[in-house]
């Protein structure tokens, strides 16, 4: 523990202390903010409006799970290369280090004329400011046969037990056997999260099961991120890999664990079907503006949901601004700005007028090497957007073991910067 | 190669280009030091330059530099790249070699074009001034 959260912690165990009682919002002396969601942008926001506040607001973070399991890297765990164990945290230091009320529930719903979010068990949540977490959800039902199936055909989009489940059933698979995963068109979360697992499923088959292929059956035109890297990275697995765009996923039968496509049939051993998605449930529940009927619609200044004053969107549920990438580390950028945004706003500031965001994306190859994109968002006045500086950001020239390492750290670092 | 982190200082080549290496806004690294110099200690003035149109956010340092936290820890406490209390011209000077090319780097090159250099000496400045 640092000089800086001691002090911190003196000053605010009275707070603290407070945070155990739930009340209401009309009984609070203090600003109360209510985040629903504790993945990256969640999470990060919780801490952020306790920490730049220095404790003056009370915040509730509503999370359904006991544990954060990170997206992140949970490709290792699928190759093989890390345990589940290794990707998953708690929200412990959210409440011992920063007073952040964490409550295990279901958010049902938004209630925006009250500001408040209706849960199970915990009743309605009043909140002075709303921001909405939610991630995605999964379009199972677009896919014939696929819902209610997803633990025989898993996603493992979503880190957690589908995780362990595809992982799984890569040791079960015989050698000789086939992997067939799908992804579908963009926006999704994660854009090279797919080829990063074709590269670390196929660097687990090719020490242990050789004989076997994997096939990645992908909707859109081609690789749609790192495309030059992962087409040499897949190069390296030879055979092993093959890889079929405009590849759209009509049906799967979980019985045969077939997929079938416009032009072709699939039977694999191992089916990963990475469904379509769009802005999480709570998104629709809450009647969201969306756009695409997908997507969130949020101002760039604040990630004020369009035509609700005082309920902020963030993360993978936005619609994304041109060239910004659903990932951890962009929600937790996100939430860095709607923090300030609200602690302005409730000091009778307007929102920063000019936030940048950032994002770095490593993807592993193998069972050491990866690779980086990276890139910086400025906010443009006059297209009211948060648009990639051109000039800057980029990638890797090659997958390297020095980028391995720096890959591991970073995990490190942003799980510390979200919940720690 | 780069090393670990990307800190790894290249041998003094490129030190001969210091003079005619251009940053985005046309000032030559030399002209970045000498405006360094006479950085002025109130960062209001200094936020006032990024978008003079305005009035500036009295945050934006504070926030342009959480952008850093992911990679360099929260308030730039990490263990591994740390940026907290380190002195503003270092910073400065790391981050100008990062954008020369001066320092090769893994990722810090793509990142450092992505800032004004108003920007880079708020977050410096920031990050010198936290204990």
């Amino acid at each position: 523990m640092n000089l800086h959260r001691r002090d911190f912690l003196r000053a605010t165990a009275a707070t603290a202390a407070a945070l155990a009682l739930p009340r209401i919002a009309s009984a609070r002396a203090r600003p109360h903010i209510v985040v629903v969601g504790g993945g990256f942008g969640g999470a990060t926001t919780a801490k952020y409006l306790r920490m730049w506040s220095e404790g003056a607001v009370d915040v509730s973070l509503i999370e359904r799970e006991t544990a954060f399991v990170s997206c992140p890297m949970s490709n290792l765990v699928i190759g093989g290369l890390k345990k589940m164990a290794d990707i998953t945290l708690d929200y412990e230091r959210l409440r011992s280090n920063w007073g952040v009320r964490v409550i295990t529930d279901e958010a049902l719903g938004v209630e925006p004329g009250r500001r408040s979010v209706r849960t199970a068990r915990h009743g309605e949540i009043a909140g002075d400011r709303l921001v909405l977490a939610p991630g995605v959800a999964f379009e199972s039902a677009r896919i014939e046969g696929l819902a209610g199936n997803e633990e025989r055909i898993p996603h493992a989009w979503k880190a957690g037990p589908q995780t362990a489940i595809l992982r799984a059933q890569l040791e079960a698979m015989p050698d000789g056997g086939v992997f067939a995963m799908t992804i579908p068109r963009a926006p999704y979360r994660c854009p090279p999260g797919p080829y990063e697992r074709a590269c670390v499923v196929a660097h687990y088959l090719s020490t242990t099961k050789p004989r076997s292929k994997l096939l990645v059956l992908d909707a859109n035109e081609g690789i749609i991120a790192k495309k030059a890297l992962f087409e040499r990275a897949f190069a390296r697995y030879g055979t092993m890999i093959e890889y079929r765009p405009n590849s759209t996923l009509l049906a799967v039968d979980a019985a045969t664990c077939e997929a079938e496509f416009e032009f072709e049939r699939v039977r694999a051993d191992v089916l990963n079907v990475i469904p379509p998605m769009r802005a999480g449930e709570l998104a629709t529940r809450s009647g969201l503006a969306l756009i695409n009927d997908a997507w969130a619609e949020v101002d760039w200044l604040a990630f004020g949901a369009r035509g609700m004053p005082g309920v902020h969107v963030i993360g993978d549920a936005v619609f994304p601004a041109p060239g910004m990438p659903k990932s951890g580390h962009m929600a937790n950028q996100h939430a860095k700005v709607v923090a300030a945004a609200i602690l302005n706003d409730l000091a009778g500031l307007p929102p920063n007028p000019t936030p940048v965001v950032m994002n770095t994306c490593y993807s592993f190859v193998d069972d050491r090497a990866a690779m980086h994109v990276a890139s910086v968002h400025q906010y443009d006045a006059a297209k009211a957007q948060l648009l990639p500086v051109p000039g800057a950001g980029g990638l890797s020239e090659e997958a390297s073991v020095a980028e391995g390492r720096t890959a591991l750290k970073w995990a490190y670092h942003i799980w510390a910067d979200t919940l720690e | 190669m780069a090393a670990e982190g990307g800190y790894t200082r290249t041998a003094g080549a490129a030190l001969a280009q210091r003079s005619i290496v251009l940053r985005p806004h046309g000032r030559s690294i030399e002209a970045i030091r000498t405006m360094k110099n006479r950085l002025l200690a109130s960062a209001f003035v200094l936020a006032g330059a990024v978008a003079p149109a305005q009035a500036a956010d009295p945050h934006l340092a504070r926030n342009l530099a959480a952008t850093c936290a992911n990679c360099h820890g929260t308030g730039g406490r990490s263990v591994y790249e740390p940026l907290v209390g380190r002195p503003r011209e270092k910073l400065l000077s790391m981050l100008a070699d990062f954008r020369s090319g001066e320092h090769e780097a893994t990722i810090m090159h793509q990142i450092v074009r992505g800032y004004t250099d108003e920007q880079l000496e708020l977050i410096a400045t920031w990050f010198s001034e936290q204990r």
